[in-house]
Protein backbone atom coordinates (compact mmCIF):
# COMPACT_ATOMS: atom_id res chain seq x y z
CA UNK A 1 0.00 0.00 0.00
CA UNK A 2 2.85 2.30 0.94
CA UNK A 3 4.59 1.57 -2.33
CA UNK A 4 1.41 2.31 -4.29
CA UNK A 5 0.96 5.63 -2.49
CA UNK A 6 4.57 6.57 -3.19
CA UNK A 7 4.21 5.60 -6.85
CA UNK A 8 1.01 7.65 -7.23
CA UNK A 9 2.61 10.62 -5.49
CA UNK A 10 5.68 10.54 -7.73
CA UNK A 11 3.43 10.27 -10.83
CA UNK A 12 1.51 13.36 -9.67
CA UNK A 13 4.72 15.28 -8.96
CA UNK A 14 6.14 14.42 -12.36
CA UNK A 15 2.91 15.24 -14.18
CA UNK A 16 2.42 18.65 -12.54
CA UNK A 17 5.14 20.58 -14.46
CA UNK A 18 4.05 18.99 -17.76
CA UNK A 19 0.47 20.08 -17.09
CA UNK A 20 1.66 23.60 -16.19
CA UNK A 21 3.74 23.83 -19.38
CA UNK A 22 0.81 22.62 -21.45
CA UNK A 23 -1.51 25.25 -19.91
CA UNK A 24 1.11 27.96 -20.51
CA UNK A 25 1.56 26.85 -24.11
CA UNK A 26 -2.22 26.86 -24.74
CA UNK A 27 -2.48 30.37 -23.32
CA UNK A 28 0.38 31.54 -25.56
CA UNK A 29 -1.23 29.95 -28.64
CA UNK A 30 -4.33 32.04 -27.90
CA UNK A 31 -2.25 35.23 -27.68
CA UNK A 32 -0.70 34.65 -31.13
CA UNK A 33 -2.40 35.41 -34.43
CA UNK A 34 -2.20 32.95 -37.32
CA UNK A 35 -0.67 35.27 -39.90
CA UNK A 36 -1.66 33.17 -42.89
CA UNK A 37 -5.32 32.83 -41.83
CA UNK A 38 -8.24 35.20 -41.44
CA UNK A 39 -9.04 36.19 -37.85
CA UNK A 40 -7.78 33.02 -36.22
CA UNK A 41 -5.38 32.52 -33.38
CA UNK A 42 -2.54 30.01 -33.56
CA UNK A 43 -4.59 27.89 -31.13
CA UNK A 44 -7.55 27.69 -33.53
CA UNK A 45 -5.67 27.23 -36.79
CA UNK A 46 -4.50 24.10 -38.55
CA UNK A 47 -2.41 26.04 -41.08
CA UNK A 48 1.11 24.59 -41.48
CA UNK A 49 2.71 27.80 -40.17
CA UNK A 50 0.44 27.80 -37.09
CA UNK A 51 1.51 24.20 -36.40
CA UNK A 52 5.14 25.29 -36.70
CA UNK A 53 4.56 28.19 -34.31
CA UNK A 54 2.92 25.85 -31.76
CA UNK A 55 5.93 23.55 -31.98
CA UNK A 56 8.29 26.51 -31.57
CA UNK A 57 6.38 27.80 -28.52
CA UNK A 58 6.57 24.32 -26.92
CA UNK A 59 10.32 24.18 -27.51
CA UNK A 60 10.93 27.69 -26.17
CA UNK A 61 8.97 26.79 -23.01
CA UNK A 62 11.13 23.69 -22.61
CA UNK A 63 14.21 25.91 -22.96
CA UNK A 64 12.99 27.97 -20.01
CA UNK A 65 11.93 31.13 -21.87
CA UNK A 66 9.34 33.37 -20.24
CA UNK A 67 6.02 34.21 -21.94
CA UNK A 68 7.24 37.75 -22.67
CA UNK A 69 10.44 36.45 -24.24
CA UNK A 70 8.54 34.06 -26.50
CA UNK A 71 6.03 36.72 -27.58
CA UNK A 72 8.72 39.33 -28.23
CA UNK A 73 10.82 36.80 -30.17
CA UNK A 74 7.92 36.13 -32.54
CA UNK A 75 7.03 39.83 -32.73
CA UNK A 76 10.63 40.63 -33.69
CA UNK A 77 10.31 38.26 -36.66
CA UNK A 78 6.73 38.92 -37.78
CA UNK A 79 5.99 42.32 -36.32
CA UNK A 80 3.29 43.22 -33.82
CA UNK A 81 0.69 41.84 -36.23
CA UNK A 82 1.38 38.37 -34.84
CA UNK A 83 0.08 39.43 -31.42
CA UNK A 84 -3.68 39.11 -30.90
CA UNK A 85 -3.43 42.20 -28.68
CA UNK A 86 -1.00 44.55 -30.40
CA UNK A 87 0.90 46.93 -28.11
CA UNK A 88 0.07 50.63 -28.06
CA UNK A 89 2.49 52.38 -30.43
CA UNK A 90 2.21 55.37 -32.77
CA UNK A 91 1.28 52.94 -35.57
CA UNK A 92 -1.39 51.10 -33.60
CA UNK A 93 -2.76 54.18 -31.81
CA UNK A 94 -5.56 54.65 -34.42
CA UNK A 95 -6.70 51.07 -33.74
CA UNK A 96 -6.87 51.66 -29.99
CA UNK A 97 -8.26 55.18 -29.95
CA UNK A 98 -10.03 55.33 -33.34
CA UNK A 99 -13.36 53.78 -32.23
CA UNK A 100 -13.50 55.90 -29.05
CA UNK A 101 -12.67 59.06 -31.01
CA UNK A 102 -15.38 58.33 -33.58
CA UNK A 103 -17.84 57.72 -30.72
CA UNK A 104 -16.93 61.07 -29.17
CA UNK A 105 -17.28 62.81 -32.56
CA UNK A 106 -20.68 61.15 -33.06
CA UNK A 107 -21.86 62.23 -29.61
CA UNK A 108 -20.61 65.79 -30.23
CA UNK A 109 -22.45 65.89 -33.57
CA UNK A 110 -25.63 64.59 -31.91
CA UNK A 111 -25.29 67.07 -29.05
CA UNK A 112 -24.75 69.98 -31.45
CA UNK A 113 -27.69 68.82 -33.64
CA UNK A 114 -30.14 68.63 -30.70
CA UNK A 115 -28.91 71.92 -29.27
CA UNK A 116 -29.52 73.65 -32.62
CA UNK A 117 -32.95 71.99 -32.95
CA UNK A 118 -34.04 73.03 -29.44
CA UNK A 119 -32.69 76.55 -30.07
CA UNK A 120 -34.84 76.88 -33.20
CA UNK A 121 -37.84 75.44 -31.30
CA UNK A 122 -37.62 78.15 -28.60
CA UNK A 123 -37.28 81.03 -31.07
CA UNK B 1 -17.00 74.33 -30.56
CA UNK B 2 -18.97 74.43 -33.80
CA UNK B 3 -16.04 73.18 -35.90
CA UNK B 4 -14.66 70.78 -33.29
CA UNK B 5 -16.28 67.58 -34.68
CA UNK B 6 -15.12 68.39 -38.22
CA UNK B 7 -11.62 69.21 -36.95
CA UNK B 8 -11.47 65.94 -35.02
CA UNK B 9 -12.65 64.00 -38.07
CA UNK B 10 -9.99 65.68 -40.20
CA UNK B 11 -7.32 64.88 -37.60
CA UNK B 12 -8.34 61.20 -37.61
CA UNK B 13 -8.27 61.07 -41.42
CA UNK B 14 -4.79 62.62 -41.42
CA UNK B 15 -3.63 60.09 -38.83
CA UNK B 16 -4.85 57.15 -40.97
CA UNK B 17 -3.37 58.65 -44.15
CA UNK B 18 0.02 59.15 -42.47
CA UNK B 19 0.05 55.56 -41.17
CA UNK B 20 -0.90 54.16 -44.58
CA UNK B 21 1.66 56.23 -46.48
CA UNK B 22 4.44 55.34 -44.04
CA UNK B 23 3.80 51.64 -44.68
CA UNK B 24 3.94 52.14 -48.46
CA UNK B 25 7.46 53.58 -48.37
CA UNK B 26 9.03 50.14 -48.06
CA UNK B 27 6.71 48.20 -50.38
CA UNK B 28 7.03 48.35 -54.15
CA UNK B 29 6.14 46.42 -57.32
CA UNK B 30 3.78 43.50 -57.94
CA UNK B 31 5.14 41.26 -55.21
CA UNK B 32 5.93 42.70 -51.79
CA UNK B 33 9.52 43.82 -51.66
CA UNK B 34 10.70 45.05 -48.29
CA UNK B 35 14.11 46.51 -47.56
CA UNK B 36 15.33 45.01 -44.29
CA UNK B 37 18.54 44.79 -42.33
CA UNK B 38 18.90 41.75 -40.12
CA UNK B 39 21.51 39.07 -39.68
CA UNK B 40 20.88 35.65 -41.14
CA UNK B 41 19.51 33.73 -38.14
CA UNK B 42 21.18 30.56 -36.94
CA UNK B 43 19.47 27.31 -37.94
CA UNK B 44 20.49 23.80 -38.88
CA UNK B 45 18.76 21.94 -41.68
CA UNK B 46 19.17 18.65 -43.51
CA UNK B 47 20.89 18.91 -46.87
CA UNK B 48 19.10 17.16 -49.74
CA UNK B 49 22.44 15.70 -50.84
CA UNK B 50 23.05 14.24 -47.39
CA UNK B 51 24.23 15.45 -44.02
CA UNK B 52 23.20 18.70 -42.44
CA UNK B 53 24.03 22.36 -42.95
CA UNK B 54 24.34 25.34 -40.65
CA UNK B 55 22.94 28.64 -41.89
CA UNK B 56 26.42 30.12 -41.36
CA UNK B 57 27.59 27.97 -44.29
CA UNK B 58 25.45 30.05 -46.65
CA UNK B 59 27.76 32.74 -48.00
CA UNK B 60 26.66 36.01 -49.58
CA UNK B 61 26.10 37.88 -51.70
CA UNK B 62 23.44 35.32 -52.44
CA UNK B 63 19.74 34.70 -52.73
CA UNK B 64 17.89 32.47 -50.28
CA UNK B 65 14.69 31.15 -51.77
CA UNK B 66 12.00 29.37 -49.77
CA UNK B 67 10.20 26.96 -52.07
CA UNK B 68 8.46 23.59 -52.25
CA UNK B 69 8.06 20.95 -54.92
CA UNK B 70 4.27 21.20 -54.41
CA UNK B 71 4.22 24.98 -54.95
CA UNK B 72 3.22 26.10 -58.46
CA UNK B 73 4.35 29.77 -58.22
CA UNK B 74 7.77 28.47 -57.10
CA UNK B 75 8.12 26.48 -60.34
CA UNK B 76 7.29 29.61 -62.34
CA UNK B 77 10.12 31.59 -60.74
CA UNK B 78 12.85 28.95 -61.25
CA UNK B 79 13.76 30.49 -64.63
CA UNK B 80 13.99 34.00 -63.15
CA UNK B 81 16.16 32.80 -60.24
CA UNK B 82 18.41 30.94 -62.65
CA UNK B 83 18.80 34.10 -64.77
CA UNK B 84 19.73 36.14 -61.69
CA UNK B 85 22.25 33.52 -60.61
CA UNK B 86 23.95 33.38 -64.03
CA UNK B 87 23.83 37.10 -64.83
CA UNK B 88 25.10 38.30 -61.47
CA UNK B 89 27.18 35.25 -60.61
CA UNK B 90 25.57 34.73 -57.21
CA UNK B 91 24.44 31.45 -55.67
CA UNK B 92 20.78 30.77 -54.98
CA UNK B 93 20.23 28.64 -51.89
CA UNK B 94 16.95 26.77 -51.83
CA UNK B 95 15.13 26.01 -48.60
CA UNK B 96 12.39 23.46 -49.24
CA UNK B 97 9.44 23.95 -46.87
CA UNK B 98 7.30 20.97 -45.80
CA UNK B 99 8.68 18.70 -48.48
CA UNK B 100 10.28 15.28 -48.51
CA UNK B 101 13.54 14.02 -49.94
CA UNK B 102 11.97 11.58 -52.43
CA UNK B 103 9.58 14.17 -53.86
CA UNK B 104 12.39 16.72 -54.02
CA UNK B 105 14.80 14.40 -55.81
CA UNK B 106 12.09 13.62 -58.38
CA UNK B 107 11.31 17.32 -58.68
CA UNK B 108 15.03 18.01 -59.19
CA UNK B 109 15.19 15.46 -62.04
CA UNK B 110 12.08 16.87 -63.72
CA UNK B 111 12.92 20.57 -63.42
CA UNK B 112 15.98 22.72 -63.97
CA UNK B 113 16.32 23.89 -60.38
CA UNK B 114 18.36 27.08 -59.94
CA UNK B 115 19.79 26.14 -56.55
CA UNK B 116 23.44 25.61 -55.72
CA UNK B 117 22.34 23.87 -52.53
CA UNK B 118 18.97 22.60 -51.29
CA UNK B 119 18.21 22.42 -47.58
CA UNK B 120 15.08 20.82 -46.17
CA UNK B 121 12.89 22.64 -43.66
CA UNK B 122 10.22 20.11 -42.77
CA UNK B 123 9.43 21.61 -39.36
CA UNK B 124 9.45 25.26 -40.45
CA UNK B 125 12.55 26.02 -38.37
CA UNK B 126 14.13 28.27 -41.01
CA UNK B 127 10.74 29.62 -42.04
CA UNK B 128 10.09 30.91 -38.51
CA UNK B 129 13.68 32.03 -37.94
CA UNK B 130 13.57 34.10 -41.13
CA UNK B 131 10.11 35.51 -40.38
CA UNK B 132 8.70 34.10 -43.60
CA UNK B 133 5.02 33.27 -43.99
CA UNK B 134 4.65 31.11 -47.07
CA UNK B 135 6.35 29.92 -50.24
CA UNK B 136 7.74 31.35 -52.42
CA UNK B 137 9.69 33.94 -50.48
CA UNK B 138 13.16 35.19 -51.30
CA UNK B 139 15.83 36.98 -49.31
CA UNK B 140 18.86 38.80 -50.66
CA UNK B 141 21.90 38.43 -48.40
CA UNK B 142 25.05 40.55 -48.56
CA UNK B 143 28.65 39.38 -48.10
CA UNK B 144 28.50 40.02 -44.34
CA UNK B 145 25.54 37.66 -43.93
CA UNK B 146 23.00 40.44 -43.51
CA UNK B 147 19.59 39.98 -45.09
CA UNK B 148 18.88 43.19 -46.99
CA UNK B 149 15.79 42.42 -49.04
CA UNK B 150 12.70 40.31 -48.35
CA UNK B 151 10.49 39.41 -51.28
CA UNK B 152 7.16 37.70 -50.67
CA UNK B 153 5.43 36.01 -53.58
CA UNK B 154 6.75 34.90 -56.94
CA UNK B 155 9.35 37.13 -58.55
CA UNK B 156 8.58 38.89 -61.80
CA UNK B 157 11.12 40.07 -64.42
CA UNK B 158 10.12 43.65 -63.53
CA UNK B 159 11.09 43.09 -59.88
CA UNK B 160 14.48 41.84 -61.01
CA UNK B 161 15.11 44.82 -63.30
CA UNK B 162 13.83 47.46 -60.91
CA UNK B 163 15.11 46.23 -57.54
CA UNK B 164 17.05 42.99 -57.36
CA UNK B 165 19.60 43.49 -60.18
CA UNK B 166 20.68 47.00 -59.07
CA UNK B 167 20.93 45.80 -55.47
CA UNK B 168 23.07 42.78 -56.36
CA UNK B 169 25.42 44.97 -58.42
CA UNK B 170 25.73 47.33 -55.48
CA UNK B 171 26.44 44.44 -53.09
CA UNK B 172 29.18 43.10 -55.33
CA UNK B 173 31.06 46.42 -55.40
Amino acid sequence: MKMLTLWLLSCLLLAAPVQADSTRASELYRQLRCITCQSQSVADSNAPLAQDIRRMVDEEIKHGKTDEEILSLLASRYGDAILMTPPLTTETAPLWYGPLTFLVIGLLLLFSHFRNSSGRGVS
Amino acid sequence: MRFLPAALLLAICLMFATALLRKQESITAAVNITHIEKSLPAFTLADLDGGSAESSELKGPALINLFASWCMPCIIEYGILDDISRTHNVPVYGIAYKDNAIALQRHKRENALPYSRILMDNDGVAMLALGAKAVPETFVMDAKGTLVLHITGALTPDDVTSTIAPLLEKLKQ
